[in-house]
């Protein structure tokens, strides 16, 4: 303890001596024109050239609001030096508009006081783009080295926001502020204030526990309550005791935030108002038998009788949406037809859609189609993800069924799946003021007022409680973390979850019986990938594939690269045939990627996968994912490795190593028909339709388990029993299964083994 | 003017050159591009009410609850509630309760005692050897215990169930009492008792009825070996 606490003490010191050398000859370093030696080489700059001077006069964590913006009206960048542009000009203005900014003293002082802060800000407060800002004035983290961290749930939302900042603070993207996303690096050695998602941060402190890399941490979007986010907020509890010298703030949406000043020892709140007009709800007076025909109702309805303002309709999933978006368009032709209304233009919203019509939400809505006619209309049709993440201006009706697909998992049958529920109050009080972002809005709920107060729960369940938790608990692992039961977390899962992750982690040898981490749980932990991919790809080596397995890794890490167009599935199933292998999906999917690779394809890649219908952002994406995987396993001298393809073993390789990766996902079929039993877990289930496994398979091992109206099987290859027992013989332990069809047929399996070894012997 | 109509119309197009657009009964729209009619949805609105705001309608029913329990009283006692009488035994420490027994071991026997002491739960039916229990009680979790995972113990107990929905009713709907009213001929139990029913709702009743009776009649009066016979001769 003692020992410790003198630690802290030099590393404090090694710091402060840094930094005041980077304070004496830092300046000099950076731009040789501030050197008043070298004055005579810049005759054309202004004399009184000021840049890299404009912070000098900054002390850390003692600066004020004057001070920073004087920094920022320039004329030189504070940070780079460089003159600034007129465009930043004109975004300073806008950005001094923000609500955030009427409150940037105040922040300070917080700020300054106090290690840990909470900030509550509605979307549109420009929490998120301005306040890492503040923090950057302050904390001045490129006095000693160090970054400033904001963490997005998502992506995108990472990658875009760094983009907005770069330009607000007239820096290049990648430079002074940068981006960091799984299997996508943008930052640099100037980076001071680096936008990325909070798994990226979790995977960051594996490596260094205190996250010394960071003056500031903030925690953005924190009421979204994602896995990531919530295992962070529990580990820089514990990182914020031992090292003083860490900020945190950890940012919310909502006013449940009195939740995180409790979590962190009462940390002190600063709310900022957001700009939102009043929404008037509206409910219906009996329960509706079809919530999509109510629906479709409403957004008709509104638009033959209210005034002008776009409408927002939530709906649970692509398929629903699409329907609904043909149904709509269909029948508001009709209603302008009727001449009861002007146009409609409808889009859909959903995250497996491709950016470029992602953006199309914000074309504006279309005239009426006489001049002076009925005002023209847009009507979004979205999944919960328009109801926190995106803001589009505009809006002024929303339609709310109240329903959204949420992930849930089983522990029981270890099934992660998307199912429809109810949504919680707290998201349905979300979407309504989606309706009040540019004027008075309307909000249509599709239930009565009785079933909103008795039957939505008050919040949604949070990430960590709806999943399968095998890479969170490796990588607590690898955190160094070995007290999961005690382990602070805002809502601790339940014990069962636990131990099923720590169950499934020890069948995949990644922690031995006792817990603890085995070499292949270190290794498997330094992989960007769900510890089953992960184990596959350290294991296929063995299997002398390891090329191979690389290449699958990456396409089961990126969305579908089958491309199937409702007007065209034909077609597609055709094109698809072309690459399919008869021993299932894993193996074709192998044959695109090959396919994709080859000299044909590489001529004019995208006019290729258009005409083969395959999505040709995924296999790029793919190709990327490979790339940073392969340098991984570079870096870990892991060998890769190819089975020469006119070995009759190229394809059976490939399966075998599948099956090291999967076995808990291995289904066997019931007698002759179609239906499938999965092992040990006991489900029934049927291959998806989707599939192209032509051969008979007895036994097959799939990717994912997909409920909807029936329990499918998707991404299915067939392997041989014999490999089963053989590659994980803890798991096939016979003695560990129940009775029943599954064991006869293992068993069956083990005594033909034996008879033939004993055969082999006689031979012998 | 035909390479007009032909060709697919822009948003441009003018109106007003062709006499023909100002009939709204003449299409000059390709027969192909006619879009296809939707069902009239439009035609069908749904009915909203604004948000109540009479909030405290909630807050009057637990006292409707607690004048009961006082008129139910007063009947059975027209005298007033009896009062306790003092206690002639001595109360005991842990339990509370007079102690009436002469000896102070069959008191703790009773059942009134036995009640009140602690006991332990029902053990969890969790299987004992797996792997991911021993790790967990190594760092002091007590699977019988009732208590969760967290730095206090505040995790949930039992993990969320998954609950699934394969159906478009709206929120709120009472799935039996749907499929009861679906049963019935689109009405419900209270349309059929207080006679509420239009004719068509009136003979797909009857015939729900009929059904119910021929089944009732069947399962009654009916012979198994003739049954078998006619399922076999009509089968």
């Amino acid at each position: 303890m003692h020992d410790m606490a003198k630690r802290e003490n030099n590393d404090d010191d090694s710091a402060r001596v840094k930094r005041v050398k980077v304070e004496e000859n830092g300046n000099g370093k950076m731009d040789p024109a501030t050197n008043p030696y070298l004055s005579h080489l810049y005759d054309e700059q202004p004399s009184e050239y000021n840049g890299s001077n404009a912070l000098s006069s900054f002390k850390r964590h003692a600066t004020t609001t004057k001070q920073a913006s004087r920094a920022e009206d320039g004329p030189n960048n504070a940070f780079t030096g460089r003159p600034l542009s007129s465009k930043y000009m004109s975004i300073l203005k806008t950005r001094r508009g923000l609500p955030v900014h009427q409150q940037r003293d105040e922040f300070l002082k917080l700020y300054q006081e106090s290690q840990i802060l909470v900030f509550v800000g509605e979307t549109g407060s420009g929490k998120t783009t301005q306040i890492p800002q503040f923090v950057l004035f302050d904390d001045l983290p490129n006095q000693n080295a160090q970054m400033v961290a904001c963490t997005q749930p998502r992506r995108v939302a990472a990658m875009s926001v760094a983009q907005r900042v770069a330009e607000e603070m007239d820096v290049e993207l990648g430079e002074e502020v940068g981006y960091s996303i799984r299997f996508e690096d943008k930052t640099g050695p100037n980076t001071i204030l680096k936008y990325m998602t909070d798994g990226m941060l979790l995977r960051e402190a594996m490596n260094d526990h205190n996250l010394t890399r960071y003056s500031t941490i903030i925690l953005d979007e924190a009421h979204e309550r994602t896995l990531a986010t919530d295992i962070l907020m529990g580990l820089l509890k514990e990182v914020v005791l031992r090292r003083k010298d860490l900020k945190l703030i950890i940012m919310s949406a909502t006013l449940d935030a009195t939740k995180f000043q409790k979590y962190f020892h009462n940390a002190p709140l600063l709310a900022v108002p957001g700009r939102t007009h009043p929404v008037e709800v509206f409910y219906t007076p009996a329960p509706e038998r079809d919530y999509v025909e109510a629906a479709l109702r409403t957004v008709l309805q509104i638009h033959a009788t209210e005034p002008e303002g776009d409408i927002l309709l939530f709906l649970t999933g692509e398929e629903e949406i699409e329907d609904a978006c043909r149904k709509i368009n269909l029948e508001a032709q009709d209603l302008s037809r009727e001449g009861g209304a002007g146009p409609l233009v409808v889009y859909p919203l959903y995250g497996t859609l491709p950016p470029a019509q992602q953006q199309k939400i914000f074309n504006p809505a279309p005239p009426p189609t006489t001049p002076g006619g009925r005002p023209g209309r847009k009507c979004i049709v979205s999944t919960n993800i328009a109801e926190t993440s995106l803001t589009i201006d505009g809006i002024v009706y929303v339609v709310d069924p109240g329903f959204s697909k949420q992930k849930v998992y089983n522990p029981r049958i270890r099934v992660e799946s998307l199912l429809v529920s109810p949504i919680s109050k707290a998201s349905a009080q979300q979407r309504a003021g989606r309706a009040g972002r540019t004027r008075p809005g309307k909000c249509f709920r599709l239930y009565t007022e009785q079933a909103f107060k008795k039957e939505l729960i008050e919040q949604t369940y949070p990430e960590i409680l709806r999943s399968n938790l095998a890479s969170t608990v490796l990588e607590l692992k690898k955190l160094g973390v070995d007290d999961l039961v005690h382990f602070d977390l805002m809502d601790p899962p339940a014990p069962e979850t636990l131990m099923r992750a720590l169950e499934e982690l020890n069948y995949l040898a990644c922690l031995d019986d006792e817990g603890e981490l085995t070499t292949l749980g270190s290794l498997a932990s330094g992989f960007p990938l769900d510890p089953a991919l992960a184990v596959m790809l350290i294991t296929s080596p063995e299997f002398y594939c390891s090329n191979e397995i690389l290449s699958l890794t990456a396409l089961l890490s990126v969305p579908q690269v089958f491309v199937r167009p409702a007007a065209n599935r034909k077609r597609a199933d055709e094109m698809k045939e072309l690459f399919a292998h008869p021993k299932g999906d894993h193996l074709t999917m192998l044959n695109v990627y090959h396919a994709f690779k080859g000299e044909e394809a590489q001529s004019n890649p995208k006019q290729w996968c258009h005409d083969h219908f395959l999505s040709y952002r995924a296999l790029q994406q793919a190709d990327n994912v490979r790339l940073q995987l392969k340098r991984i396993m570079e870096r870990e001298e892991l060998e890769l490795m190819s089975t020469p393809f006119e070995n009759k073993k190229y394809y059976e390789n490939i399966q075998r190593a599948l099956v090291a990766g999967f076995f808990m996902q291995v289904a066997k079929r019931e007698g002759n028909g179609k239906a499938y039993v999965t092992v040990k877990d006991e489900q029934n289930v049927l291959l998806h339709p989707s599939t192209v496994l032509a051969e008979d398979s007895e036994w097959v091992i799939y990717n994912e388990f997909v409920l909807t109206t029936k329990n499918y099987i998707r991404t299915v290859t067939s392997v041989k029993p014999e490999w089963l027992m053989d590659i994980s013989p803890n798991y096939y332990d016979l003695s560990q299964f129940k009775k029943g069809e599954i064991k006869q047929a293992l068993l069956r399996v083990t005594q033909k083994l034996q008879r033939k070894e004993a055969e082999k012997g006689g031979r012998r | 003017m035909t390479a007009r109509t032909m060709g697919p119309r822009t948003e441009e197009d003018t109106y007003e050159e062709d006499p023909r657009y100002d009939d709204a009964d003449v299409s000059t729209l390709p027969f192909v591009q006619q879009p296809a009619f939707g069902r009239g949805l439009w035609k069908n609105p749904v009915q909203f009410v604004s948000a109540a705001t009479d909030a405290p309608v909630a807050a009057i029913a637990p006292t409707i609850g607690r004048t009961m329990a006082e008129k139910y009283l007063a009947i059975i006692f027209p005298n007033g509630q009896p009062q306790p009488k003092t206690e002639a035994y001595p109360a005991c420490g842990i339990c509370g309760e007079p102690v009436k027994e002469t000896d102070q071991r069959m008191h703790y026997l009773s059942p009134a005692h036995q009640a009140v002491l602690p006991r332990a739960h029902v053990p969890s039916a969790i299987d004992r050897t797996r792997m991911g229990l021993k790790y967990m009680s190594k760092h002091g979790y007590d699977v019988d215990a009732r208590v969760g995972l967290g730095a206090s113990g505040q995790g949930m107990l039992f993990p969320l169930v998954p609950k699934e929905k394969r159906d478009n009713l709206g929120l709120g709907i009472d799935k039996k009492e749907h499929e009861k009213k679906r049963s019935l001929g689109g009405a419900s139990k209270a349309d059929v008792k207080e006679g509420r029913l239009d004719a068509g709702q009136v003979r797909k009743l009857a015939q729900v009825q009929k059904k119910k009776h021929d089944r009732l009649q069947r399962m009654f009066y009916g012979n198994d070996e003739v049954e078998k016979y006619l399922g076999q001769l009509g089968g």
